[in-house]
């Protein structure tokens, strides 16, 4: 926890920005956190519940006076369980909505005969949920899926459809657990109900209950959401791209869009190279538009567009600090409330575009997909016609780093095929990926995900774990704030090679990619998911069986939660940097660090030191390594 | 004199006696008025440098605030607590200075434990949900 303001992780950029924002007396997250010590030990153990208005309630672990139930007599294994459970619910619903919002896209896009970016991802797609589309237009293929997709979140019988996506030794292990996720809503809906008084009171069923809330975010909201992306705005490919605070340009108009929902940041990109639009900035005094995206929604326009990554979750204070941004444009998730406040001490508007994400300060400018352009269109000249209000006082950072990036499954097989015999290989498959693992040139691969948490240095335990990690031949693939971090500290550049061991660093330069992948978004954890299906499958083990690992350094959200769950449950090993609250609870501690393993194949630990945490996770991998003999 | 003990190792950092000193010391004993009538707590639990830490008047047998009020307007209860006197009083905040352990806060009178006063026993340490504050008799 933070005694003082202070980022050792992205220095300087940040500290330079953190010191102006004293001097401006703006207040950011690392004062909120500082002033928010000491934090309830309660609520840090889970043993808080307010579920009910007989509570609130509390389980007094620390001392043998005071209470040791609930007054309806919740034991702190219920509370913990249940107060976790409707996080991961919270964050499986978050995931899935936002999905939904993209399949409700693609049903408008071929409503209104729009382009589709990848029609053989669409095409693909409609084969593997049943739907014909041999004979018929585009966009009548568009529609049936997208319509397909809306089911996936109501229907009342049988389970997702991506859950087929899923080796089938793990189906059969999720069977066995009655876990299958069967409809989103209800998934997440059964959550909620359960975990209300007085109903299911049984840690390990609770927990039930949640891991299948949390596969049908991994295998359904996000898997449909990174999917539909894909067909809607087109699949990534590897391009370079910038990054860090210092993308932002001082004679042009700066638009920073933040959130998640691709509809919005693609909608955005088209408007800024308008040739009225770039007139009307010219005519305002400034060189042109620069469009740069923060946290999740920058890292899909960046995947898909080479649009710079102004920076992560904890830097969007900062960059309206800069006193450079024209306009904040937000959307849904991570967009700190602080924003409206910090915005008003610069020129800066905060603009906001969802109905499900107001806030009291900022200009609402409510985002149609229905009329995508005109609302974009609206936006920037907003932005632009506040060029003329920006204050003397402006400061952009230097520091900004360049990486490649881009690698979604697709072109990850892509750069396999380029290194496979084209006489007694057959393309597009992952054996060469595998054939290097089998051999031990590479030992094996982790995914580094998740926020940023003032409880860990800003970026340094992702960029540690990353560099240790890739120092012992391990392949990184990375999304949403991890991946911020990694390419802000040039992990994603061709001289990241350098730090790599010996046989990852000859991997990399055959395949001509960084050893630290950029696969997306945070719901573009489903491309790690779909990515480790097709490894386990090509290898004939279920996903537990990989020589893999996944962490999250510095998770804070509950979509974190979600994630980190439907992964453990998918079989993976997950090492979190940040305890989640539930250590009040010996019994459901255990159940996720150890009684998961027996029945997933995967587990939760706990390690903040980032070194420590490269240490477990390889000494996992040697484990797999040495069960599957190789 | 009624003192109070604090045992830091069992203080979660919950700060559910702050809220009862704040009620304790409203009009109707309850939090949504104290919370009305802007009420200061006369208990708060710091974190400093990683460590919880009270601040609460500790009844000093030679406590520095009262040599230190221009007006004398401080003055020691025969149970031991200071007495504010808010007729002479001018609010300059030289108690809040002089005193070593931060216990006093002007709101805009200088605000100091009076151990409850009016109630059998201090509110904190019967709101505190871990016994971390204690209340001994002297």
């Amino acid at each position: 926890m933070p005694d003082k303001i202070s980022c050792s992780g992205c220095e300087p950029t940040t500290n330079f920005l953190l010191k102006k924002a004293k001097d401006n007396g703006v207040e950011t997250v690392w004062d909120r956190a500082v002033a928010m010590q000491p934090q309830c030990g309660f609520g840090e153990m889970g043993v808080c519940c307010t579920n009910c208005s007989m509570g609130p309630c509390r389980i007094v672990k620390i001392s043998p006076d005071g209470p040791k139930k609930g007054i309806c007599g919740a034991t702190e294994d219920t509370m913990a369980a249940r107060n976790l459970a409707r996080a991961v619910a919270a964050g499986s619903a978050a995931h899935s909505d936002h999905g939904r919002d993209i399949a409700e896209a693609l049903h408008y896009a071929a409503e209104q005969k729009k382009p589709i970016k990848d029609e053989k991802k669409l095409k693909a797609i409609a084969e593997e949920w049943g739907i014909q589309a041999e004979g018929c237009k585009i966009e009548e293929v568009a529609s049936k899926v997208a319509e397909k997709a809306l089911d996936e979140f109501g229907k009342p019988f049988g389970h997702l459809l991506f859950v087929e996506r899923a080796p089938q030794k793990r189906k059969e292990k999720w069977e066995n657990m009655g876990v299958v996720p069967r409809a989103i809503d209800r998934d997440i809906v059964e959550v909620l109900h359960s975990t209300h008084i007085g109903c299911d009171a049984d840690y390990r069923n609770i927990m039930r209950s949640a891991v299948r809330a949390a596969l049908s975010d991994g295998w359904g909201g996000s898997m449909i959401g990174t999917e539909l992306s894909d067909v809607l705005f087109g699949t990534p490919e590897p391009h370079e791209v910038e990054a860090n605070l210092g993308v932002l340009k001082k004679d042009c108009v700066n638009i920073v869009v933040h959130g998640h929902e691709p509809t919005l940041s693609e909608a955005l990109v088209v408007a800024v190279n308008e040739p009225e639009l770039m007139e009307m900035a010219k005519q305002q005094g400034a060189q042109g538009i620069n469009l740069v995206g923060m946290c999740c929604t920058g890292n899909e326009v960046a995947m898909r567009h080479g649009i710079p990554m102004a920076g992560n979750f904890f830097q969007q204070e900062l960059a309206v600090v800069t006193g450079a941004v024209e306009a904040m444009v937000v959307d849904v998730q991570c967009i700190m409330p602080s924003l409206s406040q910090v915005a008003r001490c610069y020129h800066t508007k905060l603009i906001t575009t969802s109905s499900k994400a107001k806030i009291p300060g900022a200009v609402h400018m409510e985002f149609d997909e229905k009329k995508s352009l005109e609302c974009a269109k609206k936006i920037v000249i907003e932005a632009i016609m506040n060029f003329k209000n920006r204050r003397g006082d402006v400061f952009i950072p230097e520091e900004k780093s360049r990486g490649t990036i881009g690698y979604s499954v697709e072109a990850i097989i892509r750069a396999l095929d380029g290194i496979t015999n084209t006489f007694a290989h057959p393309s597009g498959t992952v054996k060469p990926l595998i054939d290097a693992i089998k051999s031990g040139v590479l030992r094996g691969a982790a995914a580094i995900v998740g926020c940023n948490n003032h409880r860990v240095p800003h970026d340094k335990s992702h960029v540690e774990l990353a560099k240790e990690l890739i120092k012992n031949d391990v392949l990184v693939v990375t999304t949403g704030c991890g991946a911020h971090a990694c390419i802000k500290a040039g992990l994603m550049s061709e001289d990241a090679v350098k730090l790599c061991g010996k046989g990852l660093a000859t991997c990399c330069e055959l395949l001509k990619v960084p050893p630290v992948l950029h696969m997306g978004s945070c719901v573009d954890i489903s491309r790690i998911l779909q990515l480790l299906s097709i490894m386990s499958k090509y290898m004939n083990v279920d996903i537990s069986d990989l020589p893999v690992a996944a962490a999250a350094p510095e998770w804070m959200s509950e979509k974190a939660l979600s994630i980190g769950t439907y992964a453990v449950a998918s079989g993976v090993y997950v090492v979190l940097g940040v305890a989640p609250q539930i250590t009040g609870s010996e019994n459901l501690t255990k159940y996720l660090t150890s009684d998961m393993e027996d029945i997933y194949g995967g587990k939760f630990d706990i390690e903040p030191d980032p070194v420590q945490a490269a240490r477990k996770i390889l000494n996992h991998i040697e484990t797999k390594r040495k069960q599957l003999d190789i | 004199m009624v003192n109070i003990s604090f045992d830091r190792n069992l203080c979660l950092g919950c700060k559910t006696c702050e809220l009862a000193c704040a009620a304790a010391h409203s009009k109707t004993k309850s939090l949504v008025d104290a919370v009305k009538e802007k009420k200061i707590s006369r208990i708060r639990i710091k974190k400093v440098s990683g460590k919880i830490k009270i601040e609460q008047c500790k009844l000093c047998k030679n406590p520095k605030c009262i040599p230190s009020c221009p007006t004398h307007s401080l003055t020691k209860d025969e149970n031991g607590t200071i007495k504010v006197n808010l007729f002479t009083c001018t609010g300059c905040g030289l108690c809040e200075e002089a005193c070593p352990f931060g216990a006093i806060v002007l709101g805009p009178f200088p605000t100091l434990c009076d151990r409850c006063a009016e109630a059998d026993e201090p509110l904190c340490a019967k709101s505190c949900p871990t016994k971390a504050l204690k209340v001994k008799a002297v």
